[in-house]
């Protein structure tokens, strides 16, 4: 039995998408306006009375969007989290909208960390990187805000080519502001981000050695997402036979309540996702919604459903993270194995370590060569090219025809909603577009059909919610 | 001239240029109403109310649908538009021409009428002749086909009516009193030129819209013969006898209804998540049909009679309908066009914004709220003949005219070159995300 399986240990909740930042890597493809979809209040209430029903101690929950303090009901959802005796983080987007008094509200509502992004050591890297000008003096205010008003900080940064330059510096800035924890998220290719801004495996263990390398030389502790392999590098440095730690530059601050993880936290396994609508997915960056709240009990589908229960159990892993030996510790990112491989329980392939060689080598994917490709990474491509009028995907509108893979060449049979429709002399370049920057594709073949004439019944009206094997 | 590659698209700006002249148009005869009330509460035959007429048919409606028959016309039927550059000059012309008419009907001047009337009657021509252009060798005469050329027809005899209605008015050379000679071109331009058109085009059109099938069946036979036959019948009418009038009346109506009906059945299938402010505009103004069809018809079978009536009529179809789909339809092309040429070579590569992400929903609400409530106030209003109240109906028209405008202001000045960096957020990936 895993230590995750009767509890996450941490539940996110997305309270919204409205958000005023245009992020170039946003997971959530944050829109300006609410959805008027969201979880109301009363809805939020019912989800954390769910999130304190998982047991003693309860999951920490992470409040956060889109912009959570886009929602008016934020301070009453963080109080109403502290009441019910969770420890309740919030992650607001570097905008004016996080005044003093804010601030203020949400700490006497008893928050529990503030988390802030800061993705360039300058103001122009950062701002470039969120898309708006002003965001990282925002940023900033916030940091001063919060530690002027005792509020333990968090800073996330995500990994990827555009940042990774800047991560020694962001290392100095993260200490100077005082941080208690500081975040690396390494970037999955779903919603807006690019697969191309993605690091390689070889890449990606670079980072995690100089980031192991943080600890005990910075008072803030180090956690990385979507690369639970920094657990095995922990492990590997400490050497045989030592006890598996929470991973940290240890110097935990006295002032931050927030408890950590023994072990790696993955998608599904120690980790819990909750959508704007409810949905129940492994995490934000691996999208497969397994039930609702709305419909479901958070609980029960945690512990019981096929998905996550398989996440959570390391004889199904595929691949090189089913035959590692720090699978308990790590179990690889399950969702960049989806975003790369279409398979949740595939190897990492963003992981260097080759298990039965006992030894580094150099991968085959990521960006340092070209991997396989599936037609399910190629369909996730696809799903991410939207008409601009309706805002759905040409899958989800049934444009699709057909996804042929030979190798690394791809050739797509599609159509349009209409014969003359005047998106048809651009269609075919944004798909070939999409899906160049699937890792291993070298060359894209895009046929425009009308035969058969597309309908509305081909229309998909949900997204797929089982697990695609 | 070479025509245009088959599948080669109009360039956005061609339409443009006529979608946003119309729009100005549009908000001059709305501004003018309040101004003209006292003349809107007597008889409809005088040179304002004329000039204020053919502002909203010539200026807002027919270049409107000029323009957009520019964009849609290559989707619908399938065929390229034959010449951009011809398409340029007939905007020129038509516009010059409107000028001019609107004008010299404005300060009484008839003689001036004729030259105004002539450039219109050439800018028609030209329009008439990419059209016959682009069409050429047409295999499949569709419903909408038919009735697009079923329009043009109408166009061609509307202008030739109008052109001699203007020299009869200098030299005196139509048969017939002068009031069914003007209910006859009247008619011509409203059953024979704008009713065609936008049914026809909307049976392909509002499907894409609404995420709906493609209508069939009996409304479309309906709509077919109710139109190819009762346009001829309520022309000839007019101008020679009641019992083909009232014929050829029930006949239009007739296809009016089957177009409601066509309508209705494609917003009950619909799979669109969410009706958007230009389909809502553009369904009102379906709805808008049926009073101002009633209307029509009431008065073709002399059941209602008078100026008043008439006027009150003119305001349900022009206003109601015709400008209300139209002003819909805008809010559905006119973003496309400026998303087209602004953001879709840019699609896939970076962030852009959404075609939604273009608008302006609270103002497109607050305009159709003004113009539904203003047009059907301004129908009872001049059916009262009150002058208060068709100046208090024209300041909602011109209320809603300006907020419209100002949304559709809003689209194209993503047009300008400074606006992609003023709005850096809120962006999102559009085109391949």
């Amino acid at each position: 039995m895993g230590p995750f399986d009767r509890a996450p240990f941490i539940v996110i909740w997305e309270t919204t998408r409205a958000c005023a930042l245009a992020c170039v890597h946003c997971r959530a493809e944050a829109m300006p306006q609410r959805d008027p979809r969201e979880l109301t209040t009363d809805e939020g209430r019912a989800l954390m009375d769910r999130v304190a029903a998982f047991g003693d101690p309860p999951p920490l929950l992470v409040l956060t969007g889109g912009d959570p303090l886009r929602r008016p009901d934020i301070v009453e959802l963080v109080a109403y989290g502290s009441h019910r005796g969770l420890s309740v983080s919030l992650t607001p987007s570097g905008t004016a909208a996080v005044t003093e008094a804010r601030l203020r509200a949400l700490r006497d509502a008893g928050l529990a960390r503030l988390a802030v992004s800061l993705d360039g050591a300058t103001a122009e890297a950062h701002d470039a990187f969120r898309g708006v000008v002003g965001s990282h003096h925002h940023t900033l205010k916030i940091v001063e805000r919060t530690r002027a008003l005792g509020l333990p900080l968090q800073i996330n940064t995500t990994v990827c080519r555009r940042t990774v330059g800047d991560l020694p510096a962001l290392a100095r800035q993260v200490e100077e502001f005082g941080a208690v924890l500081w975040a690396l998220f390494f970037l999955i290719p779903v919603g807006r981000a690019d697969a191309g801004e993605a690091l390689g495996p070889n890449e990606i263990e670079a980072v995690l050695e100089w980031a192991a390398g943080l600890g005990g030389r910075v008072p803030f502790g180090v956690k990385t997402t979507e690369a639970p392999q920094f657990h095995r590098v922990l492990a590997q440095r400490r050497g045989p036979g030592a006890p598996a730690s929470g991973g940290r530059g240890e110097r935990p601050a006295v002032t931050d309540t927030v408890r950590r993880a023994g072990r790696a936290v993955t998608d599904g396994n120690g980790f819990v996702f909750v959508d704007h609508v409810g949905n129940i997915c492994p995490s934000g960056f691996l999208p497969l919604a397994v039930g609702n709240v709305r419909k479901h009990d958070l609980v029960a589908v945690y512990r019981d459903n096929d998905v996550l229960t398989a996440l959570r159990d390391p004889a199904q892993l595929g691949g090189r993270c089913g035959r590692c030996e720090y699978r308990q510790v790590c179990g690889g990112s399950r969702a960049r194995a989806f975003a790369l491989a279409g398979d949740p329980l595939a190897e990492d392939p963003g992981c260097a370590w080759l298990p039965a060689a006992g030894a580094y080598a150099v991968i085959a994917g990521g960006s340092d060569a070209p991997p396989p490709v599936s037609e399910a990474a190629v369909m996730q491509a696809l799903g991410t090219v939207f008409d601009p009028e309706l805002g759905m995907s040409i899958v989800q509108l049934g444009l699709v025809y057909d996804v042929c893979v030979q190798d690394h060449v791809v050739a797509i049979t599609m159509t349009l909603t209409a014969p003359g429709c005047p998106i048809h002399d651009v269609m075919p370049e944004w798909v070939r577009t999409a899906v160049m920057r699937v890792p291993g594709v070298e060359r894209v073949a895009v046929t425009l059909t009308f035969e058969p004439a597309w309908t509305p019944e081909r229309i998909q009206q949900t997204p797929p919610a089982s697990l695609p094997r | 001239m070479m025509p245009p590659a088959p599948g080669r698209g109009v360039s956005p700006m061609l339409p443009l240029a006529y979608l946003v002249t119309a729009t100005v148009a549009f908000v001059v005869a709305a501004l003018a109403m309040p101004w003209l009330a006292p003349e809107l509460a007597g008889h409809y035959y005088q040179p304002r109310v004329l000039a204020l007429t053919h502002t909203v048919t010539l200026g807002w409606i027919t270049l409107t649908i000029m323009g957009a028959s520019y964009q849609i016309v290559p989707i619908v039927l399938g065929r390229p538009i034959w010449s951009e550059r011809l398409a340029r000059w007939q905007l020129v012309v038509t516009a010059a021409g409107i000028g001019g008419l609107v004008g010299h009907f404005f300060i009484g001047q008839w003689p001036g009428l004729l030259w105004a009337a002539g450039l219109i009657t050439l800018g028609v021509g030209l329009h008439l002749v990419n059209a016959i252009l682009s069409v050429r060798g047409l295999t499949s005469w569709t419903f909408t086909a038919r009735l697009v050329a079923l329009a043009h027809v109408g166009l061609a005899l509307t202008a030739l009516f109008g052109t001699l209605l203007a020299v009869d008015k200098v030299v005196r050379i139509l048969p017939g009193s002068l009031f069914p000679n003007l209910h006859a071109h009247v008619h011509l331009a409203l059953l024979g030129w704008m009713l065609p058109m936008v049914i026809g085009v909307a049976a392909r059109v509002y499907p894409m819209f609404l995420l709906a099938r493609e209508p069939a069946g009996w409304p479309g036979r309906v709509q077919l013969w109710g139109l190819g036959l009762g346009v001829p019948a309520v022309v000839v009418g007019i101008l020679t006898g009641r019992v083909l009038l009232a014929a050829g009346a029930l006949a239009v109506a007739a296809a009016a209804v089957a177009h409601v009906v066509w309508v209705l059945g494609m917003v009950r299938g619909s799979r669109r998540p969410a009706l958007d402010w230009g389909l809502r505009f553009v369904l009102t103004g379906a709805l808008a049909l049926v009073p101002a069809t009633a209307l029509g018809v009431a008065l073709a079978l002399d059941i209602l009679a008078g100026p008043r009536v008439a006027l009150a009529y003119a305001a349900l179809a022009l206003g109601g309908w015709a400008s209300l789909t139209i002003a819909g339809m805008l809010l559905k092309i006119v973003p496309f066009l400026v998303w087209y040429r602004v953001y879709g070579p840019r699609a896939g590569r970076e962030p852009v914004p959404s075609l939604p992400d273009l608008g302006w929903p609270a103002a497109e609400r607050l305009a159709w709220t003004l113009l539904t409530v203003g047009f059907a106030t301004l129908a009872g209003a001049l059916a009262l003949g009150e002058a208060a109240w068709i100046r208090a109906a024209g300041l909602l028209v011109a209320a809603g005219a300006l907020v419209f405008a100002a949304s559709l202001a809003r689209v194209v000045h993503h047009l300008m070159p400074c606006a992609g960096r003023a709005t850096v957020a809120p962006v999102r990936r559009v085109g391949a995300a």
